[in-house]
């Protein structure tokens, strides 16, 4: 992998529970290019959104990240102080988070929510940063921005309250953004508009985005490349036209035939359950849900290789 | 509802920063103001409080006579000269008992405003740190909770005298731990919210994150507790200028009762005003306190 913007190596992060240690990332490898878009996907449950908390330093313990690295300007930020994370959050690594409603202060005018990012890294007076803010505001396209900056959360609709998360995401202008499921909780016309708002605002601004989902159909509209997790693990990474036309593990391919067509008689649906994080199988993650598995798919892990093209692949199958 | 449409319509269309301010404070308070006026007790507490409050601000401008000055007959019961008597020492009751609102009202708001102050600090850092700190500062909370507070606050201004600076620092630096309870507990909760994990995505320190991004959304308990503190402040600066310990310079509610106490058969008029006045301010300031917490309770907030 050449050197981007972003380049997770190894990361392992951990969570120590009664029953046991969770490893709900277990050494997770990619790199974002610059101005590029990232999409990383994966049922619930498989570490998605660990991963970009682990990016950002934010894992509360007894949560832990036990090993690997993300390189990010060329300089580790596992290795950082908290005085330095503090620096880069918000500044040069932003983070969207998915449900409006939680995420924003309730007892915050929006103005002053957009505005804090602005103070805190920018060294913005308050009044240049509320200017700013209203800017920020009819940046991603609502309205009356000046009258619409006076509001609380609760008096903005969803949509809108979304497109105050990126504003605020956005406001110091990140090298990287990284976007929880920004549009899982927006029914889908609004997240169509949302869809077409990043990419278009990702163009404008030249950032990389690593854009979290559960939904392939909104990877096909949006990403540049898009990396496959399961249980923990990155399983293909690989450029999006490559992953729709040819994918090659046989979990992606099963992902991309339960995308809903027009004139699909039936639903298909990967056989199985996630395993449980307690209880990882041996070999393979997948290899109980896999239909192509080997014996060596149950004995032993495959590696995450390069394939050419720029082509990753974890999988024993890829000289099938 | 349309009424209120129209007004936010002709609202704005002034377009400067100022009046936006202001007219948007007035939209933000309006829903508590409509729920604040249910409750018609509250209502009549917070204007029976108002009334004491400027009373306290212009008692050298109404008070008809100076309250120091004794040159009246003693003992006369109440006439129109004087409408709630004169004392012992011939000085006019009326006079007396609203400069003595100012010192009762200022001792209450400044010991609640002390016991809140530190309070809200060490709720606020044992509730967002947790772990060792929280240990730390709630044995403390507790150690204090267990020592009858009262004999406590006695025993210091035996010790250091009784001014009322002493003893308005000694109410305050007494009935902080329920507070630090409270808002522990707020915390404890809030800090578990989303929003404050964006804030810290937004890199912001300990610091900000506590004042500024946590401290406003627990600010509601806080203003109620406010309120009951002062009543509960007036009333043990009452309860010790009773027992003798108050500050016999001051002209306080609680130091007249205690005057009051060698006459109470012949003067009754010297512990009935302020034995009334009293009651009538702690059971404003409870009254308020409930009103409050009624009227921004957060599932009330709801829209």
């Amino acid at each position: 992998m050449s050197e981007g913007l972003l380049r997770v190596k190894g990361l392992k992060t951990y969570f120590p529970t009664l029953s046991g240690i969770v490893k709900a990332v277990d050494g997770v490898e990619f790199t974002i290019q610059k101005e590029k878009i990232v999409g990383l996907v994966g049922e619930s449950g498989s570490g998605k959104s660990v991963t970009a908390l682990s990016i950002m330093r934010l894992i509360r313990p007894p949560g832990k990240i036990v090993d690997g690295e993300v390189l990010f300007e060329g300089s580790n930020l596992l290795e950082k102080s908290e005085y330095e994370m503090r620096s880069i959050r918000g500044g040069k690594i932003a983070m969207c988070f998915q449900d409006p409603m939680t995420y924003l202060n309730p007892v915050m005018k929006v103005v002053d929510q957009i505005a804090e990012p602005l103070i805190l890294h920018q060294n913005l007076t308050p009044s240049e940063a509320a200017k700013e803010a209203v800017e920020m505001i009819s940046l991603v396209g609502i309205p009356h921005s000046s009258e619409r900056a006076q509001d609380y959360p609760h008096q903005l609709s969803g949509g809108m309250r979304q497109r105050i998360l990126l504003a605020i995401a956005l406001s110091c202008n990140p090298k990287l953004l990284i976007a929880d499921e920004p549009t899982t909780s927006l029914d889908v016309i609004v997240q169509g508009q949302m869809l077409k708002l990043i990419k278009e605002l990702q163009r404008r601004l030249k950032n990389s985005l690593l854009f979290i989902t559960h939904d392939m159909g909104i990877i096909a509209h949006l990403c540049d490349r898009v990396a496959v997790m399961y249980a923990g693990k990155i399983l293909e990474y690989a450029d999006m036209e490559s992953i729709f036309e040819k994918p090659l593990h046989p979990y992606t391919q099963a992902l991309i035939r339960s995308i809903p067509r027009i004139g699909m008689k039936r639903f298909q649906v990967i056989k199985g359950m996630v395993p449980n994080p307690l209880d990882l199988p041996p070999g393979c993650r997948f290899h109980p849900r896999c239909p192509y598995a080997k014996s060596i798919c149950r004995e032993e892990e495959p590696e995450l290789l390069d394939i050419g093209d720029n082509h990753f692949l974890s999988c024993y199958l890829k000289d099938r | 509802m349309t009424k209120r449409e129209i007004n936010k319509r002709s609202f704005s269309g002034s377009k400067t920063g100022f009046m936006r301010k202001i007219t948007s404070f007035i939209e933000g308070s309006k829903d508590f103001w409509v729920r604040f006026r249910r409750n018609k007790f509250a209502l009549l507490a917070i204007v029976i409080l108002c009334l004491l409050s400027l009373l306290a601000i212009v008692a050298p401008i109404i008070s008809p006579y100076n309250p120091e000055q004794m040159i009246f007959d003693r003992f006369m019961s109440p006439n129109p000269e004087h409408p709630m008597g004169t004392d012992h020492m011939g000085r006019d009751m009326l006079s007396r008992m609203i400069w003595g609102t100012r010192i009762s009202l200022f001792v209450g708001f400044v010991s609640a405003g002390i016991s809140i102050t530190i309070g809200v600090l060490l709720g606020s850092i044992a509730g967002y740190y947790g772990g060792k700190i929280d240990d730390l500062i709630m044995r403390f909370v507790d150690f204090f909770l267990v020592i009858p507070t009262f004999f406590l606050i006695l025993l210091i201004i035996a010790m250091f005298g009784s001014s009322i600076w002493n003893i308005m620092f000694v109410i305050g630096l007494t009935a902080w731990p329920s507070t630090t309870r409270l808002i522990r507990g707020q915390f404890l909760s809030l800090k578990e919210q989303p929003f404050v994990e964006a804030e810290r995505a937004l890199g912001a320190s300990d610091h900000r994150m506590i004042f500024r991004c946590i401290l406003p959304n627990a600010i509601h308990p806080v203003l109620v507790n406010l309120s009951f503190r002062v009543g509960a402040a007036i009333i043990i600066e009452a309860g010790l200028s009773f027992l003798g310990l108050g500050d016999p310079r001051s002209i306080s509610w609680g130091m007249m009762l205690n005057t009051a106490q060698r006459f109470i058969r012949t003067a009754w008029w010297m512990a009935v005003f302020p034995g009334l006045f009293i009651s009538i301010a702690v059971l404003s300031f409870n009254l308020v306190g409930d009103g409050l917490n009624d009227a921004l309770n957060p599932r009330l907030m709801e829209r």
